[in-house]
């Protein structure tokens, strides 16, 4: 194999292609960083003097209410962390081994919970949970149970909703790792004398760790900031501290306080990050190659070996009721089929709830109707929330492939010392929590005066869109030829000429589909949309939470499939073009 | 076989390049004369491909200077050189049909497009592809995508073609059928070629001139037959065909002859080392011009050893024969000499003291 010996354009360019990162880096400094920075401060400054002070971190932890705030979040975010990497790792087994034309159509019904917003989806469980909600009215119908049971405004919704929300990026987390293990290592240890359970436990399952760590890593730091489904599946002992920092800012606007809480989110996130590096690298969840050996404590080692070895003698006699070949399960499998179900039926009672001719969230509707839609089609606030959407995702869509693509090509071609700062910082948004992003913005805006404008909301967007972008052009310029660059030089054309006929014809299936992964970030973004959108015109997002706050309706039904029907769309053609 | 005709068309004076501390080519010279084939062989990471990517500028060099045609073309764009270049794994552009590609270097000479599809369809007729220009690479055979990326090349004409392993991805009848292919191609429209290989035979079969490179460094140059006659180092000698070695101090030289003393005796040979300054040489004498029995004259010089292994090769058979010192011989065995020596058993072997060299 030829290496690439050089770099065309790059010779011309003395600081190399890493100028390309600029405009991405620009925008990250001075609305991601130099916010980030303002807030941490807040936290530590008298607000009249601006002189350091300890003061209000002191009184933060003098108050029990947040110890209990902060140890609830934690408790709440490590079960869901727990239960969606336990539930999804079977479910990812099982994709896994599917032929990659199967796989990419059944991971469908992963990635469409996935991009479904979690408003839509946390609306889909009040109807189910309620007091007279489908379970309810479904038990008591079939006489399981005489009095509704108490399902939601506690933390067993808390944790449902919570998982349901997080599973399927744990199971598109871990999916990537299991594909990329070789399935005859197990084969080959089988002729070795191994059992299916060794098999699985001494061989397959060590491969497969770092992809669940990674899921449980992404599931907890995201839970940590969550608010949605709290606030609407939870009771007051439920409250989380993403929803104690929107009260600070919001309704006691006091700037201190919520500066000292969302720096404890980040600093436990960036902890939770740190202590999975030390564990297993950061490769799996950056997409980078990395030749690295695990880095483990030998202490680690050997327990977690003698573990394994447990794990298999326990499971041992449960050999005799799986295929005798072992890597193949002919048999129809059925607990993937109940987790993809878990993942999918909640989402769909929105549909009939959509069409029902009552006024009332009542399941199964008496009758059927239009008028929910036609409610939603002609009201000023709702279509004028939507164009809105739209118009910001667009917006959003074309700058964050543009910075997120140019950055990855940079990246690609670069081997300065900058690649891994840069890289942690254009991934950075994706592991902040939202929150505390949102509220960073939000005070950098108001001075700024890009509150309840349509720039404040698409820069905040094109933020969270660009580790996205980066990513998905990232994997395809990974498996881009270098050398057609070169024959294409050789051959007489320029440097924009390549880039137009070659380049990038070549990427447009990623270009396309980091595009329209943008779009659908932005048209679902609440958190931000809740600070920055003001209060007359909001987004699509922003007015199904103030509505959902005030009166459950079936309106909210109708805009939800309109929601899933634009979401599914443009999953559906992303997944066409990549292919 | 055509031989350069014309005058140097490409000459490089101590063309180098070092990454770092590391050293890809030595300082190298040599110049390349119009519509000649030259071949660069040597071994993988003696520098092959940096010199040919220097040539055409995808690589800056270090040092040196290159020209082609009397002008300074060291730092001149790759995509103003006008050169050809065929890579080893084809780059075909994915995206575009086998037409398509062979278009693109013409497009980019914006010539009108009746004359681009004109043109494209006499190539691909050249190749044999004119029934597959609407598919795409992926659709080709590996045969077929190496000839796309001929015509792609030989297409818009250039002067000069660079080639870095062309047939190394392909087995070895189609490579035979190619190498042919490509010699077709050279003569017919006068191309200069400058083509690298790994491959001894290969090179032999293809070239007015071969390159031996080593270690970053040009061993030899020169017409085929010179270098397997006349190889100038053991390098040169044991690279192409196979040649025994017998490493030992000069003792007396001239120009043209020189004395060896090795372990197992003192030998004399023509005296073809370039560097005829050192007194680490070797005789070297290939196995075909070996014959078992003792010397029969002076004008030969012979040894004894052991045999050890019997070597049969379909057209022929090989003795392996283990001197005292442990040094192996190889040689043919001769039928007309008489009946096999059998295993173990000591034998004389010798040979015509013009035919074996003396090499630093
Ligand atoms: N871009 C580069 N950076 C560092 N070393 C290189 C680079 N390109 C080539 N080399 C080194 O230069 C030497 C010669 O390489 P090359 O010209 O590709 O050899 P060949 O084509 O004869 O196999 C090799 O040792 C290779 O590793
Ligand atoms: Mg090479």
């Amino acid at each position: 194999m030829s290496v690439i010996q050089n770099v065309p354009g790059l010779r011309r360019f003395p600081v190399g292609p890493l100028w390309l990162v600029l405009p991405a880096v620009a925008l990250l400094a001075v609305f991601f960083l130099f916010p980030m920075g303002r807030l941490f401060l807040l936290g530590v400054q008298d607000p009249a003097t601006g002189a350091f002070t300890g003061e209000h971190y002191s009184r933060v932890f003098d108050t029990s209410v947040y110890w209990r705030i902060l140890a609830i979040t934690f408790r709440i975010a490590i079960l869901t962390a727990l239960f969606s990497v336990l539930l999804g790792y079977p479910l990812a087994l099982w994709l896994s081994r599917m032929d990659s034309r199967r796989q990419a159509l059944i991971a469908l019904l992963v990635l469409l919970p996935f991009w479904t917003s979690y408003l839509v989806k946390t609306f889909a469980w009040m109807i189910l949970l309620g007091n007279r909600g489908v379970l309810n009215t479904l038990f008591m119908d079939v006489g399981l149970i005489e009095r509704p049971l108490r399902l939601m405004y506690n933390e067993f919704g808390v944790i449902i909703g919570m998982v349901h929300a997080m599973m399927p990026l744990a199971v598109l987390t871990m999916l990537p790792v299991m594909n990329g293990i070789d399935q005859r290592l197990a084969l080959a240890a089988g002729t070795m004398g191994a059992s299916r359970s060794q098999r699985f436990w001494l061989v397959y399952f060590p491969l497969s760790v770092p992809g669940a760590a990674a899921a449980g890593l992404l599931a907890f730091v995201t839970s940590l900031g969550f608010f949605i489904v709290p606030a609407f599946l939870g009771g007051r002992g439920q409250t989380m501290l993403a929803q104690a920092i929107i009260t600070q800012v919001q309704e006691l606007v006091n700037w201190s306080f919520a500066a000292v809480l969302a720096s404890l989110l980040v600093i436990t996130a960036l902890a939770s990050i740190w202590v999975y590096n030390k564990l297993f690298g950061l490769s799996v969840i950056s997409g980078a190659e990395s030749d690295d050996l695990p880095k483990r404590t030998s202490l680690l080692r050997t327990g977690g070996q003698r573990l394994l070895r447990f794990m298999a003698w326990v499971s041992a006699p449960f050999d005799r009721f799986r295929s005798p070949d072992g890597i193949t399960n002919k048999k129809v499998s059925i607990y993937p089929l109940l987790a993809l179900a878990f993942l999918v039926a909640p989402i769909l009672v929105v549909f009939p709830i959509a069409f029902t001719s009552s006024n009332s969230l009542q399941f199964p509707p008496p009758g059927y109707s239009l008028r929910w839609f036609e409610q939603y089609l002609t009201s000023p606030v709702w279509i004028s929330a939507t164009l809105r959407s739209f118009g910001v995702a667009f917006a959003t869509a074309f700058f964050a492939t543009v910075l997120g693509g140019l950055a990855a090509l940079a990246l690609a071609r670069s081997k300065s010392l900058w690649n891994g700062p840069i890289f942690a910082l254009i991934l950075a948004p994706m592991v902040v929590p939202r929150i505390v992003i949102a509220v960073g913005l939000f005070y950098l805006m108001a001075q700024m005066g890009l509150v309840a404008t349509d720039a404040g909301l698409v820069i905040g967007h094109t933020l969270l869109a660009i580790p996205y972008c980066f990513i998905t052009i990232g994997a395809v310029l990974k498996n881009y030829d270098w050398r057609l660059n070169q024959a294409a030089e050789t051959l007489g054309a320029g440097r924009f000429t390549i880039m137009r006929r070659i380049t990038l014809p070549l990427l447009r299936g990623g270009v396309v589909s980091a595009g329209l992964f943008a779009f659908v970030t932005s048209f679902d973004e609440l958190t931000i949309a809740i600070f920055i959108s003001g209060g007359l015109k909001t987004t699509l997002p922003k007015q199904m939470w103030d509505d959902m706050f005030l009166q459950l309706n079936p309106t909210l039904a109708a805009v939800s499939v309109v929601v899933l029907a634009i979401v599914t769309v443009i999953l559906l053609v992303a997944q066409k073009i990549q292919k | 076989m055509t031989t350069g005709t014309g005058e140097s068309e490409i000459v490089l004076e101590g063309l180098s390049k070092r990454y770092g501390t590391f050293t890809a080519l030595e300082p190298t010279s040599l110049s390349v004369k119009e519509g000649e084939f030259l071949t660069l062989l040597g071994p993988s990471g003696s520098g092959k491909t940096t010199l040919l990517q220097m040539i055409s500028g995808l690589v800056d060099p270090s040092a040196g200077r290159l020209t082609v045609n009397g002008e300074d073309w060291t730092h001149r764009p790759v995509n103003q050189r006008g050169m050809g270049l065929v890579f080893q794994h084809y780059a075909l552009f994915p995206h575009m049909t086998v037409a398509e590609n062979v278009s693109f270097p013409l497009q980019m000479r914006k010539l009108p497009a009746a004359d681009i599809s004109a043109q494209v369809e006499e190539t691909l007729r050249k190749v044999q592809l004119d029934r597959f220009s609407h598919r795409f690479p992926k659709e080709l055979s590996g045969g077929q995508q190496q000839r796309v990326a001929l015509a792609r090349c030989f297409v818009f004409r250039p002067k000069i073609i660079l080639m870095d392993e062309p047939l190394g991805a392909l087995d070895k009848a189609l490579r035979e059928h190619m190498q042919l292919e490509i010699r077709r191609l050279h003569k017919e429209y006068g191309t200069t070629v400058i083509y690298v290989t790994h491959d001894q035979e290969e090179a032999l079969v293809m070239s007015d001139r071969i390159c031996v490179m080593n270690h970053a460094k040009v061993e030899q140059l020169g017409a085929p037959h010179q270098i397997y006659s006349d190889p100038e180092t053991v390098f040169s000698a044991t690279f192409i065909g196979h040649s025994n070695v017998l490493k030992g101090t000069r003792e007396a030289a001239d120009d043209n002859w020189a004395t060896v003393r090795t372990a197992n005796g003192t030998f004399s040979g023509r005296y073809t080392a370039r560097d005829k300054a050192t007194q680490d040489v070797a005789l070297v004498v290939r196995p075909e011009q070996m014959r078992v029995g003792p010397a029969p004259s002076s004008e030969f010089e012979g040894l004894r050893g052991r045999l050890s292994e019997l070597v049969y090769l379909g057209s022929e058979t090989r003795l392996l024969l283990t001197l005292a010192d442990g040094t192996n011989i190889m040689l043919r065995h001769d039928p007309a000499a008489g009946a096999m020596p059998s295993i173990g058993e000591e034998i004389e072997v010798h040979w015509l003291k013009s035919l074996a060299r003396v090499v630093a």
